[in-house]
């Protein structure tokens, strides 16, 4: 499994595949329900262990992330948008959309700016979607990491605004 | 019509290439066909019983003369020859090879078309009045809306994965001859007391297993609020729509389970929260820029004569008929709406040849601002013919076969493919149509039979619209042997009902004569030529249909399988 | 209908056209009916079904297609299968396009 992720550097615009990475250092923990959290350093742990020991994740050292079930209703997002600064979306099969509109409203309605990551089975030809939507990072489930990035440069033309893109194309483009 | 600028061009030129590399990689083994699958639906290419079949979008119907010659010469050289367009005014191919369909997609991109979203779970091509911008009776052109509803679904990046297909019809006429309350989203575009345009919005009609009318969530809805308004229909049924069972998916159910004033509730929340999205709200500027490309043509002031009523009167018997049944008046006085039946003896409903193709073309460049349009009852329309030149008009259609008599006449079947093509089948549609229109084609020349729709499909999906027909016909299957359903009152206008099943299915040598009972029945019943089968049908209801079908007992009938 | 059991063949499309085919007993896939390797019993079904898996490469859309046997031997298959093994040939025949000359549109179909 490769993981890809947003550039530091890049800007929040239509994605290109310039602006992503093949990454080496992730830094996220992610712990299993059983399992106990560590001390130190960045974990990511499930909603519902989140919503039961708040208090003592957000006091530990370290980054917080978040793992949402794809059905959680979009308002028990609130709280995460501001206490985490990772939250991963799962995909139970690529065909399962339902995390795209998570993303939509945590970027739009909450005003979530930290990184949304996408895990479960995620396939090369949905990442440009994932991250005009305002996923950031992605756990590939398979395939060529390399040829998963190029993908990104696609399309180089989207007609909708969406989270990387505040304005429709016919509001950014002179069209006869 | 809308011509595309770089952008539009660029993005279905880079469609193409990206389903060519795909292609590449499932052949050479990099993609399994398990992700191939999802990836070559999305532009359009099934598995059928016999060879890969290519749906080709055809937004809201509307075909230049230049497509239509490029559609020719694609089934020529990459196919058999022939197309079939569908109920939802698509064009599909039924015999492509996978190798050679990323050609065929540069091809389309050449004329400005494409295969996109013509499958999978996301939003479909957007279909509309055949008659739109010609109709006496609209109040507003419906497809400046499609087309800026065919942008915004393009690739929305947020709705690919839809719980399930979803499709949008757009109206600008009270008559509706779209279809949109049975439709996962029905527009009707009009005008308000104040001169303000705004929509009508039906959400979660549809047809299939579980048929229903769609409600009316929404009185008028201002046009600048139109994409909001969608985003916010999709995403709430993107969110809440069923996904643990194939069949509860669409957003009909959604609706119908949630319960229409708690999910217009959920809708109107969500819009409420996105209404004023500088990427949402539509702006004059944008709407009049894509309303330019549907300007009327430039009509000529014509001479009064000849009327349409005079040549219906005329010596010629043969034009008069098919100026009777085919032709209507058009909003410019001195210009007619002409459809071309494809329900000729020859062919399958809804097919035609490369000949044809290139013949429609031809006339369309002659007769009628190079323009055609496919209709939801799988025949074509050239929207402005001078009266003047119809007699022209109908002697070049029938040297190709093309000036049948009878459209929204009982022989004008609309047929599903069926399992002559389709994977999904349980029985042909094909045969039955041509079986029942030989045994009513006599009767409809004698008897003036009056409007009526007779629609076929080879399963439950209901492709052929069988639910929605005066008379449906449904495909089933009973233990390996192909047998009919028989529905009776159904109606796809604003009078919009769903079928009743009339009682026994029928084998596929008895169902042709039990619809001419039908047919019979109607006839010896109706008070006038003016009463049509479907008042009749809700006038005296079932009974005496059954009776005439099926005879007095009906429950001793020999041929009743298990 | 006469009594039958039931046997299996596996079928699936062909990748260049979509054409069905049938896993012969070689383990090669046919067009013909008639070459296609039929199985009794549940396991050498799976079996084959398994190795059609497994060749993706030349087929896809596999699938185990159940048939009927008479106690006499003869077959019975489902509209479907009846309509599958006959092929293109008598699609093309029974609605009209039998004789239809795709080069110039001519015979019955697209005369003019
Ligand atoms: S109604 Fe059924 S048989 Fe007909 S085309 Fe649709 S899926 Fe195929």
């Amino acid at each position: 499994m490769a993981l890809i992720r947003r550039r530091a550097s890049a800007p929040r615009r239509e994605p290109r595949a310039a602006d992503f990475e093949i990454a080496s250092d992730d830094s996220w923990l992610s712990i299993a329900d059983d399992a106990s959290v560590p001390a130190t350093g960045d974990v990511i742990v499930s909603l519902a262990r989140f919503m039961a020991e708040s208090e003592a994740l957000l006091a530990r050292e370290g980054r917080l992330g978040v793992r949402v079930p794809n059905d959680t209703l979009p308002e028990l997002l609130a709280p995460l948008a501001t206490s985490a600064t990772l939250i991963a979306l799962d995909f139970p099969t690529h065909r399962d959309g339902r995390a795209y509109s998570l993303a939509r409203w945590l970027r739009s309605r909450f005003g979530f700016r930290g990184e949304i990551r996408a895990t479960g089975k995620v396939v090369r030809d949905q990442l440009a979607n994932l991250a005009r939507v305002g996923f950031d990072s992605f756990e590939l489930a398979r395939g060529s990491a390399e040829l998963a990035l190029a993908s990104f440069d696609d399309f180089t033309v989207h007609y909708q605004a969406t989270s990387d893109q505040p304005l429709p194309l016919w509001k950014r483009a002179a069209r006869a | 019509m809308y011509r595309y600028d770089e952008h539009d061009r660029r993005i279905v030129v880079e469609r193409a290439r990206q389903f060519r590399t795909q292609v590449a990689r499932r052949i050479s083994g990099e993609l399994t066909e398990e992700e191939f699958r999802p990836l070559r639906l999305q532009n359009g290419l099934y598995i059928q019983l016999h060879a890969y079949m290519l749906r080709i979008a055809i937004p809201y119907g509307l075909l230049s003369a230049t497509q239509i010659r490029k559609l020719a010469d694609i089934t020529r050289k990459y196919d058999r020859g022939y197309g079939h367009f569908t109920t939802r005014q698509n064009l599909q191919l039924n015999w492509p090879r996978l190798e050679d369909v990323p050609t065929i997609l540069d091809e389309l991109a050449s004329v400005e078309m494409h295969a996109i979203q013509t499958s999978g779970n996301c939003v479909r091509n957007v279909t509309s009045d055949p008659f739109a911008g010609v109709a006496r009776d609209e109040d507003v052109d419906p497809r400046p809306y499609c087309e800026i509803l065919r942008q915004y679904s393009t690739f929305h990046p947020e709705f690919a994965t839809l719980p399930r297909k979803f499709k949008i019809a757009v109206t600008g006429s009270k008559n509706d001859r779209a279809a949109i309350a049975v439709h996962d989203i029905g527009l009707r575009v009009l005008k308000n007391d104040a001169g303000e345009i705004g929509f009508e919005v039906y959400v979660g009609g549809g047809q299939g297993r579980t048929p229903m009318i769609a409600p009316r969530i929404r009185a008028f809805l201002p046009e600048r609020d139109l994409l909001a308004y969608t985003e916010a229909i999709l995403r709430i049924y993107n969110q809440l729509g069923r996904r643990d069972n194939l069949y509860k998916a669409r957003i009909k159910i959604l609706v119908h389970e949630t319960g229409v004033p708690e999910f217009t509730r959920l809708v109107e929340e969500e819009f409420a929260r996105i209404a004023s999205d500088e990427g949402l709200v539509l702006t004059p500027d944008e709407i009049a820029r894509v309303t330019r490309h549907f300007e009327p043509a430039s009509y000529e002031t014509t001479p009064a004569t000849p009327t349409l009523e005079g040549l219906t009167l005329g010596k010629d018997r043969t034009l008069a008929r098919f100026v009777e049944a085919n032709v209507l008046p058009h909003r410019v006085a001195g210009y007619a709406i002409v459809q071309i039946s494809l329900k000729s003896e020859r062919l399958p409903p809804g097919d035609v040849t490369h000949v044809q193709l290139d013949a429609v073309a031809d006339l369309a460049d002659r007769f009628s601002f190079g323009r055609a349009v496919v209709t939801h009852r799988q025949n074509l329309v050239l929207t402005d013919v001078k009266i003047a030149a119809l007699a022209a008009l109908h002697a070049d259609l029938a040297k190709h076969d093309l000036a049948t008599p009878n459209v929204g006449r009982v022989t004008d079947i609309v047929a599903c493919p069926g399992l002559d093509y389709c994977d999904l089948a349980n029985a042909r549609s094909i045969p039955v149509a041509a079986d029942v229109a030989s045994r009513l084609r006599t009767l409809e020349q004698e008897q003036d039979l009056g409007p009526i729709t007779l629609n076929i499909s080879g399963c439950i999906n209901a492709c052929g619209h069988h639910h929605v027909g005066n008379l449906g016909i449904l495909g089933i299957d009973k233990l390996g042997e192909e047998f009919y359903q028989l529905t009776l009152g159904g109606d796809h206008t604003e009078t919009a009902a769903v079928g009743k099943i009339l009682g026994r299915a029928f084998a596929a040598d008895e169902i042709a004569g039990a619809v001419e009972k039908t047919v019979r029945t109607y006839l010896a019943l109706r008070t006038s030529r003016d009463e049509t089968f479907l008042a009749v049908y809700r006038r005296v209801g079932p009974t005496p249909f059954k009776e005439a079908v099926y005879g007095a007992h009906p429950a001793s009938s020999q041929r009743t399988a298990a | 209908m006469a009594a039958t059991r039931p046997a299996y063949l596996v079928s699936a499309s062909r990748l260049s056209d979509g054409a069905v085919v049938y896993l012969g007993a070689d383990r090669r896939w046919t067009e013909r009916f008639e070459q296609a390797a039929r199985h009794d019993e549940t396991a050498p079904r799976d079996e084959a079904l398994a190795f059609a898996k497994t060749e993706e490469a030349r087929v896809c859309n596999v699938h185990v297609v159940e048939i009927g046997v008479t106690a006499e031997g003869g077959l019975v298959l489902s509209a479907r299968e009846r309509f599958r093994r006959a092929g293109p040939a008598r699609v093309l025949q029974s609605l009209g396009y039998g004789d239809f000359d795709r080069a110039t549109g001519s015979g019955p179909a697209g005369s003019e």
